[in-house]
């Protein structure tokens, strides 16, 4: 969006390129005023006509609004007939102060063909501003504000993390915030708002002051104590700029001081305090509980006070105090109260008069300890004293013994802890056996399925087998003169080996038959008569009266030479 | 060596579980620190017992021990939930020491805790090993003979399987009860945790003797911390002793 400003920047460029016309040098700077006041603004051109190379003035003594913009008008004049043109080429800014003085803009240069040109400097004085309104913004600062530079130990310091600004806006884009070390810390919380903002004049400059986190820090060191900085990135607008600032915070110092010698009955607390006691009953009887409170109220480090246990006349048995506290953190330091409450249960009848230990504290204002003691109270207790077993006053330990549960009588064998089965090796061998033996089985290649002409085979390797057996056991006969085994067995083997090799079957085995079958299968006659003699003369010898029939051996040695003629076919 | 070694703990092992009265006639007549001596010694060799932990804290609660009662209570309690006495007991010194014990379990967690404590480790062991190892042969047979499952077969599978599931997760969570320490405590009075692992560091919180928490992290000489109330620090590993 184009403002104000650059509608008069453009209107007052028209106004200097008409006056370049006028006349020309090879190289001027001009400005538009050169008394301007603080909230003013003016332009500053750069004119030359030669080509070359030009060096511009350094502007650091200004916020540059806008520009470099480059313009071009090119004149032509007839002068005596003879046709000049001369172009004329400018630089324009728009420039505004930034502090009241005087500020010089250094000459412009222009290298062309060798030579150098010169532009003339300009002084710009610059006055106090017009507007009364008027408003800019100066850098921006985080500081950490401490609420002490120097405390004692144990005393707390609040840190404000803070941005001192004077825009019309500003914006955090990122930050970054240190976690404060060797100490006790507490982030305060705004709650729904946040930390108010105020004015401040710092070296000489009113600005706003935001807090962005504040926190109560008790350094646990004595000696320097040195804050972390925070950084922060910011955008920060006025009315003329918008800039970007990436910001470190100081680093504040706290002096440290140790505490002086401490009394006994210090109670650890660093601050102002009062302290009060009550009983929860003043009246009662033998056996009978109450609490004796002991409250601490003031300002100052209440959560590290710590309370010793009452001493009381015999009779009362005192247990640990149930502590409450009801704390405050806020801008001022902690505040508030902490309560010690001791449970007691009183044992003996009696008026007693419970007189409380003065205790002390350290005052960081009066820098000395101070002691202060509650008032004194009065218990009456009525009823008979309460007696052990043993005749001894009941202790704490024995009211705690008498009230649990007793051993267990039961009988009881420990464990092992290397006892166990889980994770043995007999562990993961029962677990693991059944698993592998079925997978096993999952993925055992099935059977094979055999085609006929396999079985084939199969049984044909068999036949040769099985009458070689035969035939050997043929032979044994022959050798001990037992012709009956011999023609069985011959017998035997022959009719399995048909059986198995051509698939002729023993009821099939007839003469007409068989000289069928193996003239199929292409045997040759002289073997095939030979074959059905010797079944022959085995069913006679078998089935005959005659057991033997000569030339025995003969017939083995001829059968033998059949069954190699057939295994060969 | 070994075997003089072997001979006093079987010696222990007789006192304790078959005459175990006497080593109750010791309680009885008040002689906690024999009561003591002879449950710590079987203890540090590595045998351990609800009964036998609960007895020990007991016989340190009478001797006036009161932390050390808590921690062999809290030992107990961690192996068997089911020992109504032992928490009675911790209950009833944890109510008079004032701890806050931030690491109760509740609800589904420690009723599965109390029904797997209810059994030792071997019987959920040796269950799950049957039950796996059924479902293994019945699967077996039917391939040897060849046969598919029947809807009966299926049947009892499942149930075998979410049996055997079931008791493989008991056997898992029983060993940690026995085996895993999740909780520390502090045997000492006033340690104080600290923001980092130096004496130099900020103070963030004093812990009672007998305050449980869980360890996080570790270095050589500290434990980090975390007692449930979101403090996280740190404490010297020398004072802190675990459950």
């Amino acid at each position: 969006m184009i403002n104000k400003t650059n509608y008069i920047f453009c209107f007052f460029l028209l106004l200097v390129g008409s006056d370049l016309v006028a006349q020309y040098k090879e190289i001027e700077m001009r400005v538009s005023k050169t008394n301007i006041s603080l909230d003013e603004e003016f332009t500053l051109e750069i004119i030359w006509t030669k080509n070359g190379n030009l060096k511009l003035p350094s502007l650091t003594d200004f916020v540059v609004l806008n520009g470099p913009m480059m313009s071009s008008y090119t004149q032509q004049s007839n002068i005596n007939g003879k046709v000049n043109s001369i172009t004329y080429k400018s630089y324009s800014y728009l420039l505004r102060p930034i502090k009241k003085g005087k500020f010089t803009i250094k000459e412009s240069k222009l290298v062309s063909d060798g030579t150098t040109y010169k532009s003339n400097p300009i002084t710009i004085s610059v006055g106090e501003a017009t507007n009364p309104n008027y408003h800019r913004s100066i850098e921006p600062k985080l500081l950490i504000l401490t609420s002490k530079n120097e405390i004692y130990q144990g005393e707390a310091v609040i840190l404000s993390y803070t941005i001192h600004h004077n825009f019309v806006r500003a914006q955090i884009t990122g930050d970054q915030f240190p976690e404060q070390i060797k100490c006790w810390k507490y982030f305060l919380d705004p709650g729904i708002n946040s930390w108010k903002e105020y004015l401040t004049t710092y070296k000489g400059n009113s600005y706003t002051v935001v807090p962005f986190k504040k926190e109560i820090v008790v350094p646990n060191q004595t000696g320097t104590y040195k804050i972390l900085p925070f950084t922060m990135t910011l955008r920060g607008s006025d009315q003329f700029s918008t800039n970007f600032y990436n910001l470190k915070s100081d680093e504040p110092i706290i002096q440290v001081k140790p505490l002086p010698n401490e009394p006994d009955n210090f109670c650890g607390g660093i601050g102002n305090f009062k302290i009060k006691l009550k009983s929860t009953k003043y009246f009662l009887n033998t056996g009978e509980g109450f609490d004796l409170v002991y409250t601490l109220s003031g300002k100052g480090n209440l959560n590290s006070i710590q309370l010793k246990k009452p001493v009381l006349p015999k009779g009362f048995e005192i247990f640990d105090a149930e502590i409450t506290d009801k704390i405050k953190y806020t801008e001022n330091g902690i505040e508030g109260s902490i309560t010690f409450s001791f449970p007691i249960i009183a044992k003996k009848p009696g008026k007693f008069e419970i007189t409380p230990e003065a205790i002390s504290y350290f005052d960081p204002e009066k820098k000395s300890y101070q002691t202060i003691q509650a008032e004194k109270l009065t218990l009456e207790i009525t009823g008979n004293e309460l007696l052990s077993s043993n005749g001894k006053t009941i202790n704490e330990q024995d009211t705690l013994i008498k009230d649990i549960k007793d051993i267990i009588t039961k009988k009881d064998i420990p464990e092992r802890y290397s006892n166990t089965i889980y994770g043995t090796k007999l562990f993961f061998i029962s677990i693991f056996t059944l698993p592998f033996l079925y997978l096993i089985l999952l993925f055992k290649p099935k059977e094979k399925i055999l085609n006929q002409a396999e079985i084939e085979q199969n049984l044909a390797k068999k036949a040769s087998q099985f009458a070689t057996e035969k035939l050997s056991l043929a032979q044994q006969a022959i050798n001990q003169n037992n012709y009956s085994d011999f023609y069985l067995e011959t017998h035997k083997s022959i009719l399995n080996y048909l059986n198995h090799k051509f698939q002729i079957k023993s009821v099939e085995v007839s003469k007409d038959n068989l000289q069928r079958l193996l003239e199929q299968r292409h045997i040759s006659k002289s073997v095939i008569v030979d074959l059905i003699d010797i079944i022959e003369k085995c069913e006679f010898a078998r089935y005959g009266s005659q057991s033997s029939l000569g030339s025995e051996q003969t017939i083995l040695n001829r059968c033998v030479e059949i069954i190699d003629i057939l295994e060969k076919s | 060596m070994i075997k003089f070694h072997f001979y006093i703990i079987f010696f222990l092992l007789f006192i304790f579980s078959s005459n175990a009265n006497e080593v109750h006639d010791l309680y009885r007549s008040q002689q906690y620190d024999s009561v003591i001596s002879i449950h710590e010694k079987l203890i540090s060799d590595n045998y351990y017992s609800d009964i036998l932990y609960y007895n020990t804290a007991n016989a340190y609660l009478r001797k006036g021990d009161t932390i050390k009662a808590l921690l062999y209570y809290y030992k107990s309690f961690q192996i068997n939930p089911n020992l109504e006495e032992c928490e009675y007991n911790f209950r009833l010194i944890e109510k008079k020491l004032l701890l806050e014990n931030n690491f109760s379990e509740q609800g589904f967690s420690l009723w599965f805790k109390k029904m797997i404590a209810g059994y030792s480790q071997n019987f959920w062991v040796i269950l799950f090993i049957i039950s796996f190892n059924i479902i293994f042969t019945i699967l077996l047979f039917f391939k040897f003979k060849k046969l598919s499952l029947t809807s009966w077969s299926k049947i009892i599978l499942f149930f075998l399987f979410i049996l055997s599931t079931f008791s493989f997760f008991a056997s898992i969570v029983n060993d940690q009860m026995i085996h895993a320490h999740p909780y520390s405590m502090n045997l000492n009075t006033n340690i104080v945790v600290k923001s980092e692992p130096s004496t130099n560091s900020t103070d963030l919180k004093k812990l009672k003797a007998g305050e449980i928490f869980k360890i996080v992290d570790e270095n050589t000489d500290w434990y980090k911390i975390t007692t449930g109330n979101t403090i996280n620090g740190w404490v010297p590993k020398k004072d802190i002793v675990k459950i």
